[in-house]
Parts: structure tokens; sequence; C-alpha cells
């Protein structure tokens, strides 16, 4: 803006010179709009012919305004042209009267007084020692003989503002066309020393073209301290971890475990002609036994095809109990045997993990087999696993244990049905093969009475004979001769007969065998679960993990919250 | 506020503005790869059908009965549709950062939009291909080719899709620090082909190497992804608890990595 310093002009002191009161002077500081001078090379130097400038009263506005600013500030080589050094100043904008170069009002009395002073000038800072007045201004030709020299600029700045030689100076610089300089009626501050030579210090900083002088500085965004982040770190990491430690380490109840393995195996069959008594020794997993598994049998898995086990009716056992174990019904069980609602309802319990007694089984089923009981079955080992917690170590042991009971039954229920309905096949078959003698003996009755033959097949006579069988025999030999035919078909009606009857015998015998191989059978179970495992009694708390979950927490919550920031911060990258 | 200073765009505002780059570049990415007659994309969704159906072709030839269920076809696809998701989700973004660098024309897009966005691609490419074969399958083999249930396989493909752009973020930026890390990826990428239990049941192998298996949490997926057509398939490797927390963990970490890195990332 105008008025800005290009430099500042310092007056120096003679030496050895004083002050009308005897002080040692001062070296008075003033700065003025001084030009920038013609040359380049003058202006780095900086010691060069500066004039203030030339300041005249606008008389169309309030303010006085410097009429040839907007040619001071053009840069040097612009400056040597002559064609725009005799252009009038033109008057600066209305907008750029108002205020000074750092934006701050212009007082219009203030103006107004120092009309006929460069700005620069007038808002000078004071001379030390000096009062508040215009600050005197020169057409300050800058000279390295000083104020010395003999020549018209030298006297006009011994002689001071308005002597003639001041007047001619001015004039002098506006004859020779440089609008580089112009000069203004100064006047040097009072306290100028006469001999002292007056210096032209460039400015420090680099001079920018003066025409963005009045910008406005650019808009910044605002800078406000952020606290989202810490706070988001403490509201979801600190706060929650300290919640669940705190819920840990003084709230939570003491959980026991106690788990049971087991293995359904499968008993020895009775086969005809053995005893029951050795069908006690489990054949189970073996080579041999149909529910062998790959790796009990010595021949392991294929990674390749992954052979799986050889599915056999124990491993059909095994998993219709693991899935009995975690179905509902084991739960209905339960409730019916020890009322586990109640063991999970206890006051001492805490409320967090308490089950309310008065919601429905189904939803204590889902509740236990979430938090307290898991079951699972190794199809390559043949093993099965149940895990039950609970909080007292009392009810953890009762509930393995009702648990493995119920497992039995389950397998005992599944072998009587099948017992029941072999031995009811066996009866049922043995009741058939009687009927079926009985009706061949009956015919064979038959036979007898009508041919009037005991056993016509008979191969030899008796030696000793009766009457009647010998008139019996005389006769039939008279019929014979006649008749030979009629015997044969005795003989073989005689034949079909006892085959009938022998049948049915043979066939009674063998459905009273298999009847008793079925009752056999039924008296021995098949399928039995084997715990290799019992259920002991816990002696401390193996629940919760309060160290390891308090940190696993934590862990996770930091986790969750980093995701959470980096994919905010990847939003926020996107702010344009 | 002061005359001068201007208020910082809200998250919401960021947050729409983030739509709209990615917006801006799936139109791009579409038009890419759809080309001038559209074969590009049918290549993509043809590629998983043709690596399907050549491992199934030679478990035909070879004569390997399903591990489990009636149709190997079924078994080996199911078994091959999620690890081919992770595999090329978690490589295929080497080549993207760079190239996102030159497709950029907005400062405001960023190398995670485009990684994201090629991630994005890539999955709905995949689960296109997938629905197609499954669906051939259960029209030419076996009618279990229809899910039971829908719940396992969608968990599935989102647990290992997550996995994979965590992954994928991870290489883009480790590709770009340590050149040699694409030669190291690569082997154990295709290693999970392996170890992954496409054409076996993990729980019928031996506990030691039945234990070791699960560590990889692309077969954690692949047995959650079963279970989706067999209820009752065995499930004694499978922890969700690991699985969901590695795909977390991974995120995160490609995540972070992608912020400590961006400046190499940005780089040409």
């Amino acid at each position: 803006m105008h008025g800005r310093p290009l430099g500042k002009v310092v007056e120096t002191p003679r030496k050895g010179y004083q002050n009308s009161d005897g002080s040692a002077p001062t070296a008075p500081e003033w700065e003025a709009p001084v030009r920038r001078p013609a040359s380049a090379g003058s202006q780095r130097e900086g010691k060069a012919s500066v004039s203030a400038t030339s300041r005249q009263p606008d008389k169309n506005t309030e303010n006085w305004s410097l009429s040839s600013a907007p040619t001071q500030y053009r840069s040097a080589e612009r400056q040597d042209s002559s064609a725009s050094a005799s252009k009038p100043s033109p008057t600066p904008p209305l907008r750029e009267q108002t205020r000074d170069r750092k934006g701050s009002p212009i007082d219009p009395q203030a103006m107004e007084k120092n009309k006929n002073v460069p700005r620069a000038a007038a808002n000078a800072k004071p001379l030390k020692g000096q009062g508040t007045g215009p600050a005197a201004t020169l057409p300050v030709s800058v000279q390295s003989e000083g104020q010395n020299g003999t020549g018209t600029e030298a006297k006009s700045l011994r002689n001071g503002a308005g002597s003639p030689e001041a007047v001619a100076v001015a004039k002098s610089a506006k004859t020779r066309g440089n609008a580089a300089v112009a000069t203004l009626p100064v006047q040097l501050p009072k306290q100028r020393h006469p001999g002292s030579t007056v210096e032209f210090q460039p400015p420090h900083t680099s001079v920018v073209s003066p025409a963005f002088d009045n910008l406005s500085p650019l808009p910044q965004f605002s800078r406000r301290r952020c606290y989202g982040t810490f706070i988001s770190f403490v509201v979801c990491v600190i706060l929650p971890t300290l919640a669940v430690a705190a819920y840990f380490f003084h709230y939570a109840s003491d959980e026991y475990y106690a788990e049971f393995r087991f293995s359904v195996q499968q008993g020895v069959p009775v086969l005809p002609g053995t005893m029951p008594a050795t069908a006690s020794a489990p054949v189970g997993p073996s080579s041999s036994a149909p529910g062998a598994t790959p790796l009990q049998s010595g021949s392991p898995a294929s990674p390749l095809g992954g052979s799986a086990p050889s599915p056999s009716v124990a491993t059909a056992q095994n998993f219709m109990v693991n899935d009995y174990l975690i179905s509902d019904k084991a739960v209905e069980d339960l409730q019916n045997r020890i009322d586990i609602k109640a063991l999970y309802s206890r006051s001492e319990i805490n409320w967090l993990e308490r089950f309310d007694a008065r919601r429905p089984i189904e939803k204590f089923a889902s509740y236990f087999h979430r938090l307290f009981f898991w079951a699972d079955y190794d199809q390559v080992t043949g093993v099965a696993i149940a895990t039950v917690k609970a909080f007292t170590p009392q009810d953890a042991l009762l509930i393995a244990k009702t648990l493995a009971a119920l497992s039995e039954n389950l397998i005992n229920e599944m072998n009587e049905r099948a017992d029941r309905d072999a031995v009811r096949y066996a009866e049922e078959e043995s009741v058939r093969a009687e009927k079926r003698l009985d009706e061949a003996r009956a015919e064979l009755l038959e036979f007898r009475t009508k041919a009037g033959v005991i056993s016509p097949n008979a191969g030899t006579a008796p030696s000793v004979l009766t009457k009647e069988q010998l008139e019996q025999l005389q006769h039939h030999a008279a019929a014979d001769r006649n008749g030979a035919r009629a015997f044969a078909d005795v003989i073989g009606n005689y034949e079909k007969i006892t085959f009938d009857v022998q049948y049915a015998q043979d066939s009674l015998v063998r459905a009273r065998q298999a009847l008793d191989l079925a009752r056999a059978n039924a008296a021995v179970q098949h399928f039995y679960i084997e715990p290799y495992v019992t259920p002991q009694l816990p002696e401390s708390s193996a629940y919760p993990l309060r160290a390891l979950d308090t940190f696993l927490a934590g862990l996770a919550l930091l986790g969750i919250w980093l995701l959470g920031l980096l994919l905010v911060r990847t939003v926020q990258d996107h702010v344009i | 506020m002061p005359a001068g200073r201007i208020e910082r765009m809200s998250f919401f505002v960021a947050l729409r503005t983030q739509q709209r780059v990615w917006s801006a570049i799936l139109r791009r990415e579409i038009s890419e790869h759809t080309g001038k007659y559209g074969y590009r994309l049918i290549i993509g969704v043809l590629e998983p059908l043709a690596a399907l159906i050549v491992a199934l072709v030679w478990h035909n030839l070879i004569s390997i009965q399903p591990a489990y269920g009636n149709s190997k076809w079924l078994f080996v696809g199911s078994g091959l549709f999620p690890t081919y998701v992770f595999v090329h989700l978690s490589s295929g973004f080497r080549n993207v950062a760079s190239a996102s660098t030159a497709q950029r024309r907005f400062p405001v897009e960023k190398t995670v939009d485009f990684v994201l966005i090629a991630c994005f691609m890539k999955l709905a490419l995949y689960c296109y291909a997938g629905i197609l074969g499954f669906s051939l399958i259960y029209v030419f083999f076996t009618p279990q080719a229809l899910p039971t249930d829908w719940a396992p396989i969608l968990l599935a493909v989102l647990a290992i899709a997550i996995m994979g752009v965590g992954m994928g973020l991870s290489n883009s930026a480790l590709t770009k620090m340590i050149p040699v890390w694409r030669f190291i990826w690569i082997p154990i990428a295709r290693g999970l082909v392996l170890f992954s239990g496409i054409i076996y049941v993990p729980d019928f192998l031996q506990v030691h190497i039945r234990n070791a298996l699960a560590w990889n949490p692309v077969l954690q997926g692949l047995e959650l992804f079963r279970h989706g057509f067999w209820p009752g398939y065995p499930n004694q490797c499978y922890s969700p608890y690991y699985m969901w927390s590695f795909a977390f963990a991974v995120l995160l970490l490609g995540l972070c990595a992608d912020r400590v890195f961006r400046r190499y990332l940005d780089d040409m």
C-alpha cells in the first residue's frame, strides 16, 4: 500500500559532535517512503539517490493520497520507461485510501494534517528526544559526500526543507524526467545534526510487487485442537477395559468345571452255541470290528481322497450321544432329575451371569449350552469329550455325573428297543413254527386213518404177525393184484406228509433256538458308554481367567478402536 | 470465526466425497475391464470356472473319491472357491498401488481407494463365477449343491474377503518397500491350496496334523463354507474366534501399512 517503506533513512551524526546541551548526539531514524532508485545497481548497493515521494492532496476525497503512488512501486525496469514517466499518477481507488498497508483504518484528520507529508513519514516513529510532530521529510539525496558537499542537494540537507535549495532539487528531479524521482517538501527532524551523514538502508526483506501490498491475507483453515481421538480412545478403550477389569476382579463369580470323556463301545454279540457271559468283554474298536477307525486299525487315513473312518454302528452311537448332550432334551432331563435351573439361579451368583428361574426351559437350554457346557466327538480317535461349568464344585460334579448317567440311559434305551424287537420277532417265529408242525401232524394222522397204513414205507415185514395183520396183508395183496398203482399213490402221499412233518419239526427247532438267542442277546448290553475319564470334584476354580480375559478384552477393544480410527482417517483423507 | 478463516469439511461430507470417489473409480474400472467388446469381463468370470473344471477333471481321471458327501465335484468345488477368493484377493494388488499413481486424476483419489475398488471388483467377479459354477453342479451332478444354510456361506465369504483385503493392502505396501516380497508371497499363496483342505477333510487326519493345519485361517473359512452345504460336516478344526480375530487383525495390519507407507505408495 502507499507509504510502504522501501528502506529507511538513517542519519548518523558526525563524530565528536555534541548537542547544544552537551549530550551525545543520537542517531535519529525515521522512515520515509523513498522511491526505488532509478538503477537496479544502485538499489542493491543501498546507497542511491532516493527521494521522498511527492504527495499532492486529492481534493476530491477526504483523504489525501499519493497521486504518484502507482508509479512509485513499479519495477525498476518499468520505471525506466519514459512513456510512463510523463503520465500523471492515477488516483488510487477509494478502498485503498481508507486503510494503510496493514489494514488498519487511517485517521482522516491525521491524514489531513499530514497531507503534505509523506505517509510513512507521518506515521514514522518519533525521533529520540523529539516531540511528536510531523516527521521531517526531505528530498534527500544521499550522496557519499554527505552534507559537507557543495552541491545543491548537500545545501538542501544543511538548510532543511523549504530552503530554496530543496525546492530547486525537487524541480530538477522533475525536469530530469525521472519518474523514479519525485520530490516532496520535506522537513528534517529538528535534531538533525549538521555535518551528519544520511544513509539509505535498504529493507531487510525483499521487496515484492507493491501491487499486492494491500491484499488481505489468504484464508487459513481454522485451527482448533481436536480432542476427538483422545476422547474416543478413553471412551472406547480405557473405560471399557477398566470396566472389564473391575468386573472380572471384583464382581465375577468363580466357575468350576468338570469333564468326562467317554466312548460308546459295542459289546460282543452272543453267537449261537456260546454263553452270554463271554459277551461282557467289549470288542469295541479293533482291527476286525466294523467300528474300527483308521487310526486304531493301523492304517492312517490317506490325505489324498481323505478316506473317512469306516462308518459303523458304534460311530453312529457316538454321534447320537454327542447330539443328545447338546440338545434341549438333555436339559429337560437334567431339570427333571436335579432341578438344574435352581443351580444357576442362586443369589450368590452375580446378577450378570445369574439365570432368572422364571424364564422358560428353552431359554435356559440356550443359556446353558452357550456358556456352561460343550461336547464334541472326534471321529478319528473315537473319543467324545463333555465339559460342564458351574458356580460351585459340587454342582459341576453333580451335573457331569447326571449327564453321564443320562447318556448311558439313552444307549440302554436304544439297545432295549432293538433287543425287544428281536425277541418279539423270535417269539412270533417260534409260534408259527409250532403251528405249522401241528398242521403237518394232523395231516399225517388223517392219512394214516384213511389209508389204514401206519407206515407204508416200512422196509422189512415183521417176523411175528398177528391174525389181523395177516388178514389185512392178504386183503391188500389181493387188491394190489388189480391196483398196484393205488399203492404207489399211497406211498407218495405218505412221503409228502412225512416231509412236511419233518420240516415243521426242524423249523420249530430253529425258531426256538433263535428265540433263545434273542433272549440271551437281550440280556447282554450291546452298546455301553465307556467313560475312561470320570467326573471329579474340582478343588479350585478354573474360570474366569481374570488377567487373560482382561488383557484380551483390552486388546480387542484397542484393535476395534484402531480399526475405526483408521477407517475414519481414510474418510478424512478425502477432505477437500 | 475470524474473517479470512474457513471451516474444515465435516466428516459426513468427506464420507460422501469418498463415496463419490469410489463410484468414479468403480465406473472407470468397469469400463476398463469391459473393454470394447466386454471380453475382459468374460475372461474374469471364466477364469475361476476354468480352474475349477481343470481340477475336477483331474480328480475324475485319477478316480479320487470324495472325502465327504456323494459328489466329488461339489466337494472339490466347495474347497476351491474360498481358497481362490483369498489367493486372488491377496495377490492381485501388487500392481494396483503402482498403477493407481498413474491412474489418479484428482488429488482426492488415494491409493487405498484404488486397492479397495480393485478388491471389490475381484470379489464380485468371483462371487458371480461361484454362483454360476455351483448352479452347474446342481443341475448336472448333485442336488446337494444348493446350500442348506446360507448364513455360514455368507459369513465364510465375508471372513475370507476381509482376510484377502487385509493381506492385499499389506502386500501392496510391502511389495513397494521390499520388492523381493512378491517372490515370497506367491509360493505362500499357492501353498495354501495344499494346506487348506480342498481335497480332503482335515478332521479325518491324524490329530497332530490336524492341529497344525488348524492354524491356517483359510482352512477355517473353508470349513465354515462347507457347513453351508453339509450341516454335519466335521468341525474339530473350526474355531470362529481364531478366524474372525485373524481376519480383523490382518485388515488392521493392512490399513496401518497403507497409512505408514503412504508416502512411498503415492510416489511413482
